[in-house]
């Protein structure tokens, strides 16, 4: 059991016992108060930490989730007097829904404009909250929303603070385990790259839009439990302070970081109650703490802290690890591929006129051709990030010309990319294992990661392996930027292996390689190809694709002009002409 | 036109450059090779200051770089055709050519036309494309769009890195040939390249770099000679 | 509705509209520059409004108000940028990419807390710029048409051309552009990379003042007015889709048309029908209207 994982159990533990005696250690009712008002608004800001630090999508308008929660366990509690059980449920139900609907905005488009949507949802909920008098009892409120005593009026603070400070501890619990796994890391992919996310074959929309809706429901679960603490709510409590109040405790805390949430939301109600004395002074002083948090602590306290503390966080154990077997390249399973008359028109240029070509299991087939001659539009095609206009792809003689990018990536259909795309945020280590599918159901994932035992260790192992073979071994711990750009394209290399490909797109492999690392590169594909791996191949460098193709196809203008074996292509007088530059001419 | 005295450079506290001294006279064309991650790039990044030198002394034209931002060096006439081209792709041909012209003191409406005169007859296949978006040329038409933009500032140094990245064999010829031309023209001109073969072909001088520091310099005639030497730093 | 009532809602939308898209021109040189922009965009107008509103209740005559809410704001504007902008290039992106959005929006918190402080929370009526009276009305046949509005609209149409001809006939305009791509490639051919930030956001704050200026006259000016016209201009600059200039216009006007009618049908949710159909766009047309799609992965 690692040492962190100790600080974990440990810290749960703790804050268990906490939550059970607070209650009858607080030396007034004050502090219940505010250890409930602590928990609900903690919980909030657990669901905008995720969505911000982890997925880095932005939103303006959670407090419209709050809202939406608040009123719809509120007005079906006192309107028609359902029990307060199935009320929550009704609203956490509601908030998701309203979250798939504003996440909807999400699947499509990010940063700017979905901070703009979403800016705007949260006005409109505002304004449905004031003027829907009917419905919300505008800035006049709703009164006598139940709370939960489970029976008992005198005990009904401290049973609530026992439900929140648990959901609490729960949703804390949940969001340590997002850090600290491989969804984390996908969701960091798909923050970073869309290209790559999709490429080791994740649903891009289906994520964004699922972590979108889950952060809803955190803030519509606070907004629920604020609804019946309070006993009455009005419109005035929603405006736009309580979303840029949340993602002031969110930004306080340390975006992107588990823990932060619990310490920004303790400075926040610090902050709300010292400063309800200055209130003509609220809005400078909210302004001017982001400004400062921003500016000075981006990091936010916890990074300040360990900044303070002097830890760097690093897995140096993994360096130490006995010598392991070297990697034996597998494929998923054998499959041709085959393209059929592909065309691709933009805008009405055609950059791909029916293309047509076939590569068997443990072939190695190379496309070339003059810049602009449609070759990686011709791979952006096959791996499914363009439609073609025309045309069908053939994987294993199935049809995969009508499925999506990461749909073709988890039949085996893998790729790598001639402007690199690579997650900056994680190490080389981490790069190559997002290629990996998991190898432990949920429940195990969980479990290990809870106990700490044995957490990723195969995939961390196998990675490492591949990591040695391409012969990057000692960058593992390395952030991509740091490094090479000869060497990022090994680490994009490294990632492909490790998806355990049966037909594999390698966009210009050796561009920026000198001879000697070619020829490295040369080595492995000849391995993959003796896996039994299908291999297209677009690349320049005629010395490394006569050394490793089996057979060629030379594109000019989007035409195929040439098919064959490489001896009869180098003798071809239109490729020379083409091509090579035999005759030589300007362009 | 330009000389470097034992500089060295670096992001943060890893040190890329180790004491590198070198000079490229005008009319001269200089290479440097080496595998990657030797610290070419950011050789030319330290020349331009987009990196600072930590240690070291660059003198270009005569004066010391020390002081200048980039954009007064380029505007200077040390021209730096970054890696990858960089070209505008919502700009013209045409308006790319005149992004950095249009910035150079002394440069009037008469001249910059000259100039572009000048670079349709190098490159004729920009002169046919001169309205289109820069994002929809080939790689090849982009690298000629990059030396020629670059040839527009009246450049007294030209430094080029990796212009072979990712073109075709004919279209590496072309722009090779045309560098040829230019220093024998005049012009200083500095060469990184990966393709040592080539590099040294068109070059007078070479250097070779291992991990940040120049381990062999010589004529490029002598470089060619002993390729197999040269290999064994490229590996 | 009558035809009169038509064309005078179409006159009335036509005006905000313009407003609309002058504050989104704003958004939009930044982001084209930047990558970011100034989430406090509408508290900007609304400091322009209670500038001008001041200076006109002083005495002090239209043309000098426009000229000094201009030099105001544009000093704003380069404060905005050395406060909020440029120290997060230091900051790294451990906030994530969007800290901009965060230190901004606080700047326009403290503006919103010094108008406040300054002017009060109570709306106020900004003065006519052009006429003697708010309702001084031109006939055209049957049709009254209010003064204020087609000088407006004028104003406005002035300020948008001046901003095209910068954008594409200006050599600052081919920086911006070059900046938009790679800072560091654009430095190398020349560009004074800083001085271009600066000045998107200088400009940005101008548009916003011009904006402030000449809306004084069209609605109450209060504290709070901001957030309301940030949310508008973001959804004009959404129509048009970020990339598109003169579908910015198009976006402006389309919208400021729509809130017009709208509003008039339905006087207690008119103004939410407009961002409630951009929102359902933006879900199915994610580049706007008039936005082409950029992804590129060669």
């Amino acid at each position: 059991m690692s040492a962190d994982t100790r600080l974990r159990l440990v810290g749960y533990a703790a804050a268990a016992l906490l939550i059970v005696l607070l209650p009858s250690l607080a030396p007034n009712p004050f502090y219940v108060h505010l250890g409930q008002i602590y928990a609900y608004t903690a919980i909030a800001v657990i669901g905008l930490n995720i969505l911000l630090g982890l997925s880095g999508q932005m939103s303006l308008g959670h407090g419209g989730f709050y809202a939406i929660g608040c009123y719809a366990t509120a007005i079906l509690a006192t309107t028609l007097g359902w029990p307060i059980g199935l009320t929550a449920l009704a609203g956490l139900l509601l908030t998701l829904l309203a979250g798939l609907a504003v996440g909807m905005v999400a699947l499509r488009t990010r940063g700017l404009y979905l901070a703009m949507a979403t800016l705007a949802f949260g006005f409109i909920v505002e304004i449905l909250a004031q003027r829907w008098v009917g419905l919300t009892g505008g800035t006049m409120g709703l009164m006598a929303i139940p709370q939960i005593d489970f029976g008992n009026f005198a005990m009904g603070p401290t049973y609530f603070f026992w439900v929140a400070a648990g959901l609490l501890l729960l949703c804390q619990i949940g969001s340590d385990y997002l850090f600290g796994s491989a969804t984390g890391r996908r969701l960091r992919a798909i923050k970073e790259s869309e290209a790559f996310a999709q490429t080791v074959g994740l649903n891009v929309p289906a994520w964004r839009i699922g972590i979108f809706a889950a952060s809803a429901v955190f803030a519509g679960l606070a907004g629920i439990l604020f609804a019946h603490q309070s006993g009455f709510v009005s419109s005035d409590a929603f405006n736009i302070r309580l979303t840029i109040g949340l993602l002031i405790a969110a930004v306080i805390g340390g975006l992107g970081n588990s823990w932060g949430p619990l310490l920004g939301t303790a400075v926040l109600l610090g902050l709300t109650e010292t400063i309800a004395s200055l209130h003509q002074y609220g809005p400078m002083i909210y302004g001017s703490i982001l400004l400062a948090v921003l500016l000075l602590v981006p990091e936010g306290l916890v990074g300040l802290f360990r900044r303070l503390a002097g830890k760097r966080r690093q897995d140096a154990a993994v360096e130490t690890a006995p010598a392991r077997p070297a990697y034996e390249i597998e494929s998923a399973q054998p499959r041709d591929l085959v393209v059929e008359g592909l065309s691709k028109n933009y805008a009405g240029v055609s950059a791909l006129t029916t293309v047509s070509l076939s590569i068997a299991p443990g072939q190695v087939h190379a496309l070339i051709g003059p810049n602009g001659a449609g070759k990686s539009t011709f791979i952006n095609v096959v791996a499914g990030l363009y439609r073609p206009s025309a045309g069908r792809i053939l994987l294993g003689g199935e049809d995969v010309t009508a499925l999506a990018a990461h749909q073709r990536a988890r039949l085996g259909l893998v790729r790598t990319f001639q402007n690199l795309q690579l997650i900056g945020g994680v190490d080389v280590l981490a790069n190559v294992m997002l290629g990996m599918r998991a190898r432990d159901g949920i429940v195990t994932d969980v479990a290990r990661w809870f106990t700490g035992r044995g957490h990723e260790a195969g995939e961390r192992e196998e990675a490492l392996a591949i990591l040695e073979l391409v012969g990057l071994g000692p960058y593992a711990h390395h952030l991509p930027k740091d490094l090479a750009y000869g060497h990022r394209k090994l680490v994009e290399l490294a990632r492909a292996i490790a998806q355990r490909p049966s037909v594999l797109l390698l966009d210009e492999p050796v561009a920026g390689l000198n001879p000697l690392e070619a020829q490295a590169i040369a080595g492995i594909v000849r391995r993959l190809k003796e896996a039994g791996i299908t291999v297209l191949v677009v690349e320049h460098n005629m010395d490394f694709v006569m050394g490793i193709a089996d057979t060629i196809t030379v594109l000019d203008f989007g035409h195929a002009i040439a098919a064959g074996l490489p001896a009869a292509i180098q003798a071809d007088p239109a490729v020379l002409r083409a091509y090579l530059g035999q005759e030589t001419q300007a362009a | 036109m330009i000389t470097l005295e034992n500089v060295s450079a670096g992001f943060g506290v890893v040190q890329v450059l180790h004491d590198v001294s070198l000079a490229v006279p005008a009319g001269r064309l200089v290479s440097v090779i080496g595998a990657n991650g030797a610290g070419k790039t950011t050789l030319l990044r330290t020349i331009s200051n987009v990196v600072r030198p930590s240690a070291g002394r660059i003198v270009f034209d005569g004066t010391p770089t020390m002081a200048s931002e980039p954009h007064r060096l380029a505007r200077a006439g040390l021209v730096h055709v970054p890696q990858g081209r960089q070209i505008v792709p919502t700009l013209s041909v045409r308006d790319n050519l005149l992004i950095g012209a249009q910035r150079v003191a002394g440069l009037g409406a008469a001249e910059i036309e000259t100039g572009l005169a000048r670079e349709f007859a190098r490159f004729p296949v920009l002169d046919k494309r001169q309205d289109i978006l820069g994002g929809n040329l080939s790689g090849g038409e982009q690298q000629m769009l990059a030396v020629s933009r670059a040839l527009m500032m009246r450049p007294k140094l030209l430094m080029l890195d990796e212009p072979s990245l990712g073109l075709a064999p004919q279209v590496v010829r072309t722009i090779l040939d045309a560098l040829r031309s230019l220093a024998d023209g005049g012009l200083a001109i500095l060469l990184v390249e990966q393709l040592a073969h080539l590099a040294l072909e068109i070059a007078d001088e070479g250097h070779v770099m291992q991990r940040g520091r120049v381990v062999i310099s010589g004529p490029a005639e002598d470089l060619r000679k002993s390729r197999s030497l040269i290999d064994s730093y490229l590996g | 509705m009558s035809f009169t009532n038509a064309l005078q809602l179409l006159i009335s939308g036509i005006a905000v509209g313009a407003i609309y898209t002058l504050t989104a021109k704003g958004l939009f040189i930044a982001h084209l520059a930047t990558h970011r922009l100034n989430f406090g965009q509408g508290d900007f107008l609304m400091v322009g409004a209670y500038l001008s509103l001041g200076l006109l209740l002083a005495g002090v005559p239209a043309p000098l108000v426009l000229l000094a809410v201009l030099a105001a704001m544009a000093i704003l504007g380069w404060g905005l940028e050395r406060v909020a902008i440029r120290p997060l290039d230091r900051a790294g992106d451990q906030t994530g990419g969007y800290a901009w959005v965060l230190t901004t929006a606080g700047c326009a918190l403290i503006l919103q807390n010094v108008v406040e402080l300054v002017w009060g929370k109570s709306a106020q009526y900004a003065p006519p710029i052009f006429s003697a009276t708010r309702n001084n009305v031109v006939r055209i046949g049957e049709v009254g048409i209010f003064v204020e509005e087609l000088a407006i609209i004028l104003v406005a149409f002035l300020a948008v051309t001046a901003f095209y001809v910068f954008l594409f006939r200006t050599r600052w305009g081919k920086a911006i552009y070059a900046v938009a791509f790679n800072p560091e490639a654009a430095a190398l051919l020349g560009v004074n990379v800083k001085g271009t930030v600066i000045l998107v956001f200088v400009l940005a704050s101008m548009l916003a003042g011009i904006s402030g200026f000449l809306v004084g006259p069209l609605v109450s000016v209060q504290p709070h007015m901001g957030l309301v016209f940030t949310i508008k201009a973001f959804a004009v600059a959404s129509i048009g889709g970020f990339s598109n200039p003169l579908g910015l216009l198009a976006g402006g006007l389309l919208f400021g048309i729509a809130e017009a009618y709208s509003n008039y049908f339905d006087s207690a949710f008119g103004d939410l029908y407009p961002l409630i159909a951009v929102l359902i766009l933006l879900a199915f047309r994610p580049t706007g209207l008039f936005g082409t799609r950029a992804a590129d992965v060669r």
